[in-house]
């Protein structure tokens, strides 16, 4: 499989980063697992990849009161290496130790998940359940986005970035704002065929002894954006844990009748719809023994 | 499009090959610098057929471009072995019968010596998760995680 020609550029600053992607067909390229699919099938021919896996201004992870910052050209096995993450973010180390498989993890970034965010990526209910902050750069300067802005209703092709973000924009860093929920967790239903998700939930709690006062649910795997279960959080709210179960499988159909849920040949469309009360209720389970 | 001069290090070898940016990595190794000990199978990141360390990096060769190596250190299958005297995990995948047509070893060889690496005593489930990304057609995995426990029994890390 040979793709289509293009130039290559390592830019080692961020200022020679955002002047090499404002050309019309460069493109930002980090672990390379989903767009060098892409470009390799020609599905995608960009004119210039612009290397940022080692930038260092997209590297590291910092922690304060505020919260985490993660650099976007972080590794997922770099951040299951840190303990700040599974200690500050339980449903982000969860759902980073699903991912793929080790050589995945050891090249792919938080960054390139949450802006090509394929249909069953693991990060993007993470950060949606998190409220993450985007920090992102670009021609114009620095900005900041709400991650729930950033996932429109309209996605592009299968083997585009479902982020609205335009391939000029660089996103150098996610902040996981510090959170007093009880715990939280990640869990999802592997895919046979491609190894992503099928269907995988985040959720993160808030417990007054036994009570759920406040419950956050994102999904992953039904369509190109992670949504949220709003249905069956408002269910929930102010019942016993004992009862999380049996609302979640009740009330998760609600939340995805105005979904067009993907099917392919290996897993229905009614599959994943059928699963969706289960999985999120193994979700609230997990969440509810594991202390953010 | 320019040729890059890529520099980079294969199984102790230093090396310098010419590549158009959209070389893989895995074609340059294999079809510049004649290291065929990675295969390529799906060329899609799925298989593992590819897979070497880079700079000690467990990664898929095919999902890397070769101008990404720039002075790195690649590892091979192809470089466990002193000379005619095979790495003692290549000894254990003959011992139990790890292999078949083989295609998958090179790949299961280097997973398995990272794992070791990290863990010299794991469980049959450890030794599954660490080989995820590597498929084999052939053996049905039992003899392979056979292989990758013997390894690490001769090591001393099991009891
Ligand atoms: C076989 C296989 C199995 C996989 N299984 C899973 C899985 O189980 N779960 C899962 O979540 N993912 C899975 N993936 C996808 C993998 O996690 C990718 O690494 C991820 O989707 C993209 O991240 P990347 O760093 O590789 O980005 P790239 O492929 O380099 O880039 C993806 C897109 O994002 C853009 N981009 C990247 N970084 C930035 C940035 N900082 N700013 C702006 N734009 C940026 C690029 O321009 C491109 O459009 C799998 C991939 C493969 C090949
Ligand atoms: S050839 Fe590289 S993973 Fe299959
Ligand atoms: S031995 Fe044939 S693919 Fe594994």
């Amino acid at each position: 499989m040979y793709p289509a020609p293009f130039a290559y550029e390592r830019p080692t600053s961020l200022g020679e980063a955002i002047t090499a992607l404002a050309a019309d067909d460069a493109r930002v390229l980090a672990g390379g697992h989903s767009l060098l699919t892409a470009v390799k099938s020609r599905a995608t021919t960009p004119g210039t990849l612009v290397d940022v896996s080692e930038l260092p201004s997209l590297a590291g992870v910092d922690r304060d009161d505020d919260g985490l910052w993660i650099g976007a050209a972080s590794t997922y096995a770099a951040l299951l290496a840190d303990e700040r993450v599974a200690t500050v973010v339980p449903m982000l180390a969860d759902a980073l130790a699903s991912i793929g498989d080790p050589q995945i993890r050891n090249r792919g970034t938080v960054g390139g998940n949450l802006v090509q965010a394929d249909l069953g990526a693991d990060l993007p209910p993470v950060a949606l359940v998190a409220d993450a902050v985007l920090t992102i750069h670009d021609e114009a300067g620095e900005h900041q986005r709400e991650i729930s802005d950033l996932y429109g209703e309209e996605v592009g092709a299968d083997h585009e970035p479902a982020a609205g973000l335009g391939t000029s924009a660089l996103l150098t860093g996610v902040e996981f704002p510090a959170s007093d929920a009880t715990g939280s967790a990640y869990v999802r239903r592997t895919h046979p065929a491609t190894g992503y998700a099928t269907v995988g939930v985040a959720a993160r709690l808030w417990l007054d002894g036994d009570m759920i006062e406040e419950l956050r649910l994102g999904a992953t795997g039904l369509c190109r954006r992670p949504i949220r279960l709003t249905a069956v959080e408002s269910a929930v709210r102010g019942q016993s844990i004992e009862d999380a179960a049996s609302l979640a499988t009740a009330h998760a159909p609600a939340d995805v009748t105005s979904v067009d849920v993907h099917d392919d040949p290996n897993v229905s469309g009614s599959f994943r719809r059928t699963i969706l009360g289960t999985v999120t209720a193994a979700a609230i389970d997990r969440a509810s023994g594991v202390d953010e | 499009m320019a040729e890059h001069e890529v520099e980079l290090t294969v199984d102790g070898e230093a090396a310098s090959v010419a590549v158009e940016p959209r070389t893989l990595l895995v074609h340059a190794i294999r079809d510049q610098l004649g290291v065929t000990a990675p295969k390529i199978g799906c060329e899609t990141g799925k298989c593992g057929a590819c897979t070497v360390t880079l700079d000690g990096t467990l990664v898929k060769s095919c999902m890397l471009l070769a101008v990404q190596a720039e002075g790195g250190t690649v590892r091979t299958a192809a470089g466990m072995a002193d000379g005619d005297e095979l790495h003692p995990i290549q000894q254990a995948f003959r011992a139990t019968h790890g292999l078949q047509c083989g295609y998958c070893t090179p790949g299961m060889l280097l997973a398995a010596e990272r794992l070791l690496a990290d863990q010299p005593n794991p469980s049959r489930a450890e030794i599954r998760s660490a080989l995820k990304g590597n498929i084999c057609r052939c053996t049905g995995y039992q003899h392979i995680v056979d292989a990758i426990e013997r390894a690490a029994a001769d090591a001393g890390g099991a009891p």
